[in-house]
């Protein structure tokens, strides 16, 4: 019997020992201000970022696709190539007449400096809705400098910076709320996570399927009105919104104040 | 058995959905006595969770697992084979 105890002592030993040193890191990081996380951060980003370019380098080199798969994807290619060239135009055709009548409003065209930061984390392994950037205090990143995706689209600011790496927090992060301006109202919008987020407005305040939403104060869109429901019987109407940008495919992310 | 359990939890803390990780850590506490899972979950926290914590919580998942993997003792002792 005292020997069975002993043995069981042994085993549980490990367990022990990394019970114990989990409360060291957690004292030590609690303590010293989160030293410990952005030292760990900065080396997984390296890490993250090294095993997914050997991914990219392994999927593009075709060693596993068939012939047939892409001559396919060719095609798609192709297609996508000249759709692409036909947004192209028009959106030539619409930044000139958007600069046409900047110049007939006198409105100066001051675009905020940023910089852009490679994501060096997967947005959908992050339990909270949290991303590592590629970019930090010795880049000239802030804490609260807003991350854009393409099409001026802010999805998140940045939480915490750390000397090469920070964090952003997406604004769709589940119970995250972001003050937001639609139809001319000032709300506040709460992340449901997955880029969708949520605003109850008074039904007085007209709101259609595809309006634009913007982040309050700034000139950067938040998302785009995906579903609005109203009720009889409710006073307020729940506008659902949407990011227009697939948050699980981005790359890279600008980071400006 | 363990030895991919673990790499998986630790690509999957990277890569994968979160849910992938939870089923493969609550499975390598229910089998083993997995000390590595409280990397992991140190990992997770430290990777994802700003200085100030979520809600003020510095650490989540660190916690939860610590008490998963001393909460299963009992079982692992009285069903499982030895490790």
């Amino acid at each position: 019997m005292h020997s069975f105890q002993q043995n069981k002592k042994k085993t549980r030993y490990p367990l022990v020992v990394v019970t114990l040193l989990a409360v060291v890191v957690i004292l030590v990081d609690v303590l010293f201000g989160g030293s410990v996380r952005t030292t760990a951060r900065s080396g997984i980003a390296l890490v993250h970022v090294g095993a997914t370019g050997a991914l990219e380098r392994v999927s593009t080199s075709g060693f596993f696709q068939t012939k047939r798969r892409l001559a396919l994807e060719n095609t798609q290619l192709k297609e996508e190539l000249r759709a692409l060239k036909v947004l192209r135009f028009e959106n030539d055709v619409v930044r000139a007449e958007n600069n046409v009548l900047r110049d007939l409003l006198n409105v100066a065209d001051e675009r905020p400096e940023g910089v852009t930061a490679r994501i060096a984390s997967s947005i959908i392994a992050s339990p909270f809705s949290t991303i590592v950037v590629r970019a930090g205090e010795r880049h000239g990143v802030r804490v609260g400098d807003f991350a854009i995706a393409s099409g001026d689209v802010a999805v998140g600011e940045v939480l915490e910076v750390g000397d090469g790496t920070a964090l952003v927090g997406l604004f769709t992060a589940p119970g995250s709320d972001t003050d937001v301006s639609i139809a001319g109202a000032l709300v506040s919008a709460e992340g449901r996570g997955g880029g969708n987020a949520h605003v109850q407005l008074p039904r007085s305040i007209s709101v259609a399927k595809g309006d634009l939403v913007f982040v309050a104060g700034s000139e950067f869109a938040f998302g785009i009105v995906g579903s609005v429901e109203v009720s009889a019987a409710d006073a307020f109407q729940d506008v659902f919104i949407r990011v227009p940008t697939n948050l699980n495919e981005l790359t890279f992310v600008k980071l400006v104040h | 058995m363990r030895l991919f359990l673990v790499g998986m939890t630790c690509a999957g803390a990277l890569f994968a959905a979160p849910w992938v990780v939870v089923i493969a850590m609550v499975l390598l506490m229910i089998r083993w006595r997995a000390w590595e899972v409280v990397g992991i979950a140190l990992l997770i926290d430290m990777l994802y969770i700003p200085i100030g914590g979520i809600f003020g919580v510095p650490f989540i998942i660190t916690p939860i697992a610590l008490l998963m993997l001393w909460g299963f003792e009992p079982l692992r002792e009285h069903w499982l084979l030895p490790a």
